[in-house]
């Protein structure tokens, strides 16, 4: 986005160590986090490519490939963004049936 | 039972009588374990407040103890953020299961015990996926499949083995799952 601050380049000189002093919580809210899909002995592989294709709107090909790493890596990231998102991502994972958790992308 | 196929803006399948009643009575016994039918998202049409009175007279503590319930409302976050999120999430997680239980069994009670096929409209496919998955999940645990070795261990059973029974209606809702799946895709 043009034309906006970022705490890396702010747009005054000195601007810089009023961000440096925020609390780490204000920070840590920026950070994006991940949903990770684990494995298990259970969920049949055209559910859980169904559940892919349903909640995040993934197409065919994507949903299979993410399956396909969930089952042979025994787990996957299958999406990134905000806290709120992600917990959103989880409940529905759960809601399928699948395990899912959540943690800050490294 | 004959597969799911499409017929105009519907799936149908063919049931026999025993499997309407075997549906129907798995899906009565996940209904018990997640607080009985009664316990689900307060009817449409309250205002906020009644809403709120309704979910509170309903409350239900699921045990964790209960391995199924611990597979079917698992960890979010690996550490103490945990509870707030079960605190916020879980009893509307509870109901949504619930009301996806009642349309399962609403559309098996319209076969009138298998007389007339099983329809299913698009609107509750997802809730029958999400029900069926959840008794396969249910019978995974009676039959303590917990990763590849247990579920291997499984398939040399005797006859007179009792799980061999479970592993029969276990891989039968395999089926149907998959069934409903393909006539979807």
């Amino acid at each position: 986005m043009c034309g906006v601050t970022n705490p890396s380049s702010p747009a005054q000189p000195g601007a810089g160590t009023a961000i440096a002093d925020r609390p780490a919580e204000v920070v840590q809210g920026l950070k994006e986090w991940v949903c990770i899909v684990w494995d298990d002995p259970v969920n049949l592989m055209s559910y859980v490519t169904h559940v892919f294709k349903t909640y995040f709107g993934y197409p065919r090909d994507k949903a299979e490939r993410l399956m396909m790493q969930v089952h042979s890596e025994g787990r996957s990231v299958v999406a990134s963004g905000s806290r709120e998102a992600m917990e959103r991502a989880v409940s529905a994972m759960h809601g399928y049936g699948l395990w899912a958790t959540l943690e800050p992308s490294e | 039972m004959r597969a799911f196929r499409r017929v105009g803006d519907h799936l149908e399948a063919e049931l026999e009588e025993f499997e309407v009643a075997l549906l129907a009575s798995l899906v009565e016994q996940l209904q018990d374990i997640l607080g009985g039918p009664d316990s689900g998202q307060p009817p449409a049409g309250l205002d906020a407040f009644e809403r709120l009175a309704a979910a509170s007279a309903t409350q239900v503590e699921l045990d964790h103890d209960d391995p199924l319930i611990e597979r079917l409302f698992p960890a979010a976050y690996t550490d103490e953020r945990d509870r707030d999120f079960r605190r916020f999430t879980e009893d509307d997680a509870r109901r949504t299961r619930l009301d996806e239980a009642s349309v399962v069994l609403s559309d098996l009670a319209a076969t009138a015990d298998g007389a007339e096929p099983l329809r299913l409209a698009d609107d509750d496919f997802e809730a029958w996926v999400k029900t069926i998955n959840a008794l396969r999940l249910s019978l995974s645990v009676r039959l303590g499949i917990t990763d590849a070795d247990s579920l291997d261990a499984l398939q040399g059973l005797s006859a007179r083995d009792p799980r061999t029974h479970i592993l029969d209606i276990y891989d039968w809702l395999g089926f149907v799952l998959e069934s409903l799946l393909d006539a979807s895709a």
